[in-house]
């Protein structure tokens, strides 16, 4: 590849971060300004990504574009003689571009851009809309750079900016001069600390890497893996632990179990930020992660990975049909969907996964950004019992919402078809060699396909369907232009984005057709009994809900999962926390309160000592640099 | 031998003015000995075949600091009798254990990896490979513009400060 | 002569900058002893350049650099020098102790 294909590649990136430079100046005084030059910067990336995936459509599947392999574009990172001296060499870091990282630098630009233009409108009369956007800017920046590195260093790097800006950004409200939000700053805060554990593990997981293999190069990486477990075949025992602590990382970005709290909560975050961090792209980064170091997963950690996102994905449907906030539902779809990817990954099929990430990432900001023109429309209104009627309110809204349901719940030929149907297969041809273990995640992910179609057209139904259950929703009218458009292009988006996909998975293997079957059977399945239970009302959903009883009861506490990890770290903790006070209180204060009178003390005779005359202190300053040359002499004579 | 002779003579003139500055009673008669050393280290620099850079020198150091030095001495009130021969020889005493380590160091045979004086290449003038250094990329390209920088940034920052009429000195505070 | 020649008349020049900024009680001494400092360190970068051919022009380029920053220091530092000055009177660094409380 040229030189000039990695600048543009590295334009991709850096536009996003001039703009929020130029914000950090603006923000405040021309917030106008300051959002314009967001939007710009974004769609100028957008333009440079579809540039750059046409190349890679034109381009073999498994085209590797590396600016350190082509000789340029790479830079020293820490250079410093200490790590020269390890032999390991210097650390170098690059760009990348390859078949897992083209589509979602697209898919990140375009969703990026479309919350952006969203934005502008949405975010009007907000106190800190300069902040806003520059938080937005700083966001896309990381994502991208995240998506263009070539090293996993880089990745951790950036992968931290993005927690920051979603802290950031879910406390938005919390931020706001005059009426701050509190619940907004406790889910920013349980946001970090939840994904913080998922880090450190990362952390530890990359540094592992570097000690047994002196690289972190993807493709060094790889290469290593491949030597390490020579022609027999053998796994190397460390890289199992290594493995694990890579996959926690994933699944505490990814918002999956048991790592999964913290997600609902960020929805008190703005419903552009939702739509773009907590659904399209930054818990994307977690399949993006698992699916760049699937080469180094041995098959104990893809199982574990193929259980825990089957696992996630169940759990998190069963959540989302008890909820009834708006936005609360499709964060637990989310997580839902978040666990097919990363299940796609478990039984070997990366592509699948990505590909999943790909669609989704834009029927699912739809989603949100079709929930937040709701949430607008209705003042703020988004408890489900509090809706419908909606249709004839909210009319392009209804039916782009209608598209992105469609599209997520599976049905034929829309976007989400191919790849929950890519994923399916995967599963289905994992149970040959699995044995009991591989029967779960199949059989898991297809309970999880008829109830996605039923909590989404529940959702859909209860919104847009029947009569306006309050004066809001009865109140509502149609959003201005910059916000219809976005949903207009993710809707498009989603209707043949799977097009956009480089290859389209093959379905060659046997398992496709009846994979294909059954999630469409499932899917279906799932819309009839939302079109009986919600649309005719045949049948009382909350009579069936006083049925189940116990299960229905523990699912609304989401399984009791928060309130158990509050009982047994939060509680202890602050606990802890409480004793170390009344201990630093009795103990360490009275302690430094005596230092304190003792240094007085000993200060008010070393005051003579500070003259405050210049050349004294350059005396002093003279006896400690022949100290400091004595003994520096004597070790080396 | 002729570059021996010249670097004791200016070996003599920079060491001269440089004890005539530390013990000369007249602030005036100190800078004009400064005025002597600089010219000598100049000097040295000739012997060392760093012709671009004495000449650097002469200019900036004999030609702009001095004045520079004479200004603030005819701007400043002298303060007559501040020479202390104690002050300074007790000075001299700290600073020399300085000089006397590095002597001992420079007899018990330290080791440079300098090539003897007489396997020396014969010099050449500087200026142009200076000059090309400071104006490459892969040169002092961009320490030098930043250079640039720095010396317009002094050069407003001392208009600045100078200009700048204070007040009345600060009320003096109860220590 | 020898690169140890070089070293010591710079570390005798260098040990008279640091008493004349040490001892002097005037400011301009100190900006003086600073000059004479610079000048050393001056001579030991050119005399290893030339007495280490590897080092090339490089030690020649770090003494100008040098001397860019000396000339930066005395301005400023004259001008600060005028400015205390104009605020206390006078420029007897023994005069001027505000920094003892």
């Amino acid at each position: 590849m040229p030189a000039d294909f990695f600048v543009l590649l590295l334009a991709v990136p850096l536009l996003p971060l001039a703009a929020w430079l130029l914000q950090l100046g603006l923000g405040r005084r021309r917030p106008r300004l300051s959002a314009g030059l967001g939007l710009l910067a974004v769609t100028a990336s957008a333009a440079v990504a579809i540039w750059l995936y046409r190349q890679a459509a034109a381009a073999p599947v498994d085209f590797i574009w590396s600016s350190a392999a082509s000789g340029g574009m790479s830079w020293n990172w820490l250079a410093s003689s200490g790590v020269q001296d390890s032999g390991l060499g210097a650390f170098r870091a690059g760009l990348r571009f390859d078949a897992l990282s083209a589509p979602l630098l697209l898919m990140v630009c375009a969703v990026s851009a479309m919350v952006h233009l969203y934005s502008t409108r949405s975010m009007r009369g907000d106190s800190r809309y300069g902040a806003y956007f520059a938080g937005l800017s700083l966001f896309t920046f990381a994502m991208l750079a995240m998506l263009v590195s070539d090293n996993l260093l880089f990745l951790f790097i950036f992968w931290e900016l993005m927690g920051v800006c979603s802290w950031f950004l879910i406390g938005h409200d919390s931020f706001d001069r005059q009426r701050p939000r509190q619940v907004a700053a406790r889910a920013a805060v349980k946001a970090l600390l939840t994904t913080r554990v998922g880090d450190l593990a990362l952390l530890l997981g990359i540094a592992s890497l570097w000690q047994h293999f002196g690289t972190l190069e993807f493709g060094q990486l790889y290469q290593a893996v491949a030597e390490a477990r020579g022609d027999l075949g053998q796994w190397p025992p460390w890289l199992w632990t290594t493995g694990l602590l890579i996959v926690l990382g994933a699944l505490g970005k990814s918002a999956q179990f048991p790592l999964h709290v913290w997600l609902p909560d960020a929805m008190a975050g703005p419903t552009p930020v939702s739509a773009m961090i907590h659904a399209a792209t930054m818990v994307a980064a977690g399949v993006y992660l698992v699916a760049r170091s699937f080469p180094l997963f041995t098959p104990g950690v893809l199982t574990m990975l193929a259980l825990l996102g089957a696992f996630s994905a169940l759990l998190a449907a069963l959540m989302a049909l008890c909820t009834f906030d708006l936005k609360k539902v499709l964060a637990y779809s989310t997580i839902s969907q978040l666990g097919y990817m990363i299940a796609a990954v478990g039984v070997g099929s990366p592509e699948a996964g990505l590909f999943h990430v790909f669609t989704h990432g834009m029927f699912k900001a739809g989603l949100f950004l079709g929930a937040g023109a709701v949430i607008h429309a209705c003042h703020h209104q988004q408890d489900l019992r509090h809706l419908g009627g909606l249709r004839r309110r909210l009319p392009l809204t209804a039916i782009t919402m209608l598209i992105f349901c469609l599209a997520i719940a599976g049905v034929p030929w829309l976007s989400g078809y191919y790849s929950k149907d890519a994923i399916l297969a995967a599963a289905v041809a994992g149970t040959e060699q699995g044995g009991l273990a591989g029967w779960v995640p199949p059989i898991f992910l297809l309970l999880t396909a008829a109830l996605t179609s039923l909590y989404m057209f529940r959702l859909y139904f209860l919104t847009f369907a029947g009569e306006a259950r309050s004066d809001h929703a009865a109140a509502a009218r149609e959003n201005p232009m910059a916000m219809s458009a976005p949903l207009a292009v993710l809707a498009l988006l989603s209707f043949g984005g799977a097009a956009l996909w480089l290859a389209p998975p093959e379905s060659a293997a046997a398992s496709h057709g009846i994979a294909q079957l059954l999630a469409v059977i499932a899917a279906l399945l799932g819309i009839a009994v939302a079109v009986l239970l919600y649309l005719l009302n045949w049948g009382n959903p909350a009579r069936i809900a006083a049925a189940l009883g116990p299960f229905y009861r523990a699912a609304r506490a989401r399984f009791g999962i928060d309130e158990f990890y509050r009982a047994v770290l939060v509680q202890p903790l602050r606990g802890l926390a409480r004793a170390w006070v009344r201990f630093d209180r009795a103990v360490v204060d009275r302690a430094f309160e005596h230092a304190g009178r003792v240094a007085l003390a000993a200060g008010q005779r070393l005051r003579r000592l500070q003259t405050g005359r210049i050349q004294d202190y350059l005396y002093l300053s003279y006896a400690g640099m022949l100290l400091a040359a004595l003994f520096f002499l004597g070790r080396t004579a | 031998m002729g570059l021996q002779i010249s670097f004791w003579i200016f070996s003599v003139i920079a060491v001269g003015g440089g004890l005539i500055a530390l013990f000369e009673r007249s602030v005036v008669r100190s800078a004009f000995a400064l005025f002597g050393t600089f010219l000598g280290v100049a000097g040295l620099f000739l012997t060392l075949g760093a012709d671009f850079l004495a000449w650097t020198q002469v200019l900036i150091y004999a030609g702009g600091i001095m004045v520079l030095y004479l200004f603030g001495l005819m701007l400043t009130k002298p303060s007559p009798f501040e020479r202390n021969l104690r002050r300074i020889g007790l000075a001299l005493g700290l600073t020399a254990s300085f000089a006397l380590l590095f002597f001992w160091r420079l007899f018990a045979g330290a080791e440079w990896g300098a090539l003897p004086a007489a396997e020396l290449p014969a010099p050449e003038p500087a200026a142009r490979g200076i000059g090309l250094a400071f104006l490459r990329p892969e040169g002092w390209l961009y320490a030098f513009e930043f250079a640039s920088i720095i010396l317009l940034l002094a050069l407003i920052g001392s208009v600045y400060i100078a200009r700048r009429r204070s007040g009345p000195p600060p009320a003096e505070e109860a220590s | 002569m020898e690169l140890g020649a070089y070293l010591a008349v710079s570390a005798v020049l260098f040990v008279l900058g640091m008493a004349m900024a040490a001892a002097r009680r005037s400011l301009i001494y100190v900006l003086m002893g600073l000059e004479l400092i610079l000048n050393a360190a001056n001579i030991n970068l050119v005399a290893f350049a030339r007495f280490k051919p590897e080092i090339g022009l490089d030690g020649q380029i770090g003494a100008i650099f040098v001397i860019i920053l000396a000339a930066a220091e005395a301005a400023i530092g004259l001008a600060i020098v005028l400015n205390v000055y104009s605020r206390f009177g006078t420029i007897r660094p023994d005069d001027i102790d505000e920094l003892r409380q």
